[in-house]
């Protein structure tokens, strides 16, 4: 099958869709859950400064799904329009977080200590099978890298989500940020750039506390 | 001092530094045209700090890629559908009027059959105990159309009834009282001649009638009854006939 002709299957495929969820049929939401709740909620994970948060957002954002589909026309993708949904719920839990639980400490929170280390709460407290520098070497890239992306500005962090983890393309991410294409490109080189300052810094001041060029040689050479 | 020549031959590489480390996002995801990417990678291949720098961008794009998916909660998906059995339950993807008559069906329309219930009940009960502890329905005369309330009425005339006289052929209404023995003890003429030959006349038919007196529940009382007289006009009649 053509490019084209399964581009236009998926779209009837996705219309028929839209007509059930908008009859309010279970079994066709049981289906768009399925299909984007792990999606949706890796988004909003990584979008927000504390994604224990996460769960409750992704089902605020199927319930806003559920009460305004009557209101989708089809404008654009059915994912798309999700995807701006769980943008749009992302950035009202932010800014709810700012006002109100900026000082709280979240047990699956990043936290750094005196020596600039960034572990979570949950990993001091549960047992794990490996040895503690076993886990230092599988997690620690993964949590430098998330940190890091916490720490970019909101319109930076969406945009870089959305591209590196989500692969979304720049049209799409266009029309899930309701933005043109050159912001998209301008967020995104703005976002990488920042991203990787943050990690340099990192590994900067990382090899300072432990005196150590030739860590942060090797550190360099990973990152 | 160098010269304007030199200057502009010392800045010319940190110019395209700058340009090709601007250029880097686009590089990565090959947004670029095929003259700009020829040209960054030339660059990189002679820049060695460019080329370093690139490097840690790749670093960066292929660990933010291996970060994967966050796994959501196990029953994230449970989670959510008892959510939206929660919003179908209140008919929140429903317009107005289908929300309103979702209300309607749910809770106004049992609570109206129960309000209704309630009150014939309430209605019965209050009639059962009206009926038990009440005041008692009080008799009245007309509780069967005035059955037992009978009016008098002519039974016979003790001398054969004559035709009253008159001057000319009207009838003589008459409303006469009854006692409770069935004779007039009074009379007032209502319609007809009325002077004194015509009274005489209807007071020696009225004194000879016997009625059958009124009674209310068969106990004789005092009534009216209205009696009519044909008047009769008197003619002259030839003198040879009269004797």
């Amino acid at each position: 099958m053509s490019d084209l002709a399964s581009a236009i299957g998926m779209r009837a495929e996705e219309q028929e869709l839209v007509r059930e969820l908008k009859s309010g049929s279970e079994p066709a939401f049981a289906l768009l859950i399925a299909q984007y709740s792990q999606p949706i909620y890796s988004l909003i994970a990584r979008s927000l400064r504390d994604p224990s948060e996460a769960a409750d957002v992704t089902q605020e954002v199927f319930v806003k799904v559920f009460r305004s589909i009557r209101g989708f026309h089809g404008d654009a993708s059915l994912r798309t329009w999700i995807y701006r949904i769980a943008l749009h719920e992302t950035s009202n839990q932010r800014r709810w977080w700012n006002r109100h639980k900026r000082q709280e400490l979240a047990i699956d929170a990043p936290i750094e200590n005196e020596e600039g280390e960034c572990t979570c709460m949950a990993e001091t407290l549960a047992a794990c099978d490996a040895s503690p520098f076993e886990l230092f070497l599988r997690t620690e890239t993964r949590q430098r890298v998330e940190a890091a992306l916490r720490l970019l500005p909101a319109a930076y962090r969406e945009v870089v989500v959305l591209r590196e983890i989500e692969g979304f393309g720049y049209e799409e991410i266009a029309e899930i940020l309701n933005v043109n294409l050159g912001t998209v490109k301008s967020r995104l080189t703005r976002g990488r750039a920042a991203l990787r300052e943050s990690l340099k810094k990192n590994d900067l001041e990382r090899a300072l506390h432990t005196g150590s060029t030739a860590v942060a040689d090797t550190l360099e050479a990973v990152i | 001092m160098a010269s304007q020549h030199e200057l502009e031959q010392q800045m010319q590489p940190e110019r395209e530094c700058v340009a090709a480390q601007a250029a880097f996002s686009s590089y990565l995801d090959g947004a670029l045209s095929g003259v700009e990417m020829g040209r960054i990678a030339d660059h990189l291949q002679g820049c060695v700090p460019c080329a370093a720098e690139f490097e840690g961008w790749r670093a960066m794009q292929t660990a933010l890629a291996d970060m994967g998916p966050a796994r959501p909660p196990q029953r994230l998906q449970q989670q959510i559908k008892t959510a939206l059995g929660e919003e179908r339950e209140r008919g929140s993807n429903l317009p107005l009027s289908g929300r309103v008559a979702l209300t309607w069906r749910s809770s106004v329309a049992p609570l109206a059959v129960q309000t209704a219930g309630g009150m014939a009940a309430a209605v019965l009960l209050a009639a059962g105990l009206f009926r038990l502890f009440g005041p008692g329905v009080a008799v009245q005369a007309n509780d069967d159309g005035m059955a037992q309330v009978i009016a008098p009425h002519y039974l016979y005339s003790q001398v054969p009834p004559t035709a009253v006289e008159t001057g000319r052929d009207v009838p003589v209404l008459i409303d006469a009282k009854v006692d409770t023995q069935g004779r007039v003890y009074d009379y007032t003429i209502l319609e007809g001649p009325a002077d004194p030959s015509v009274q005489l006349q209807v007071e020696q038919n009225l004194l000879s009638s016997v009625f059958k007196p009124a009674t209310v529940f068969g106990v004789p009382v005092d009534g009216h009854v209205m009696v009519t007289y044909t008047g009769v006009s008197v003619h002259a009649y030839p003198h040879a006939l009269r004797s």
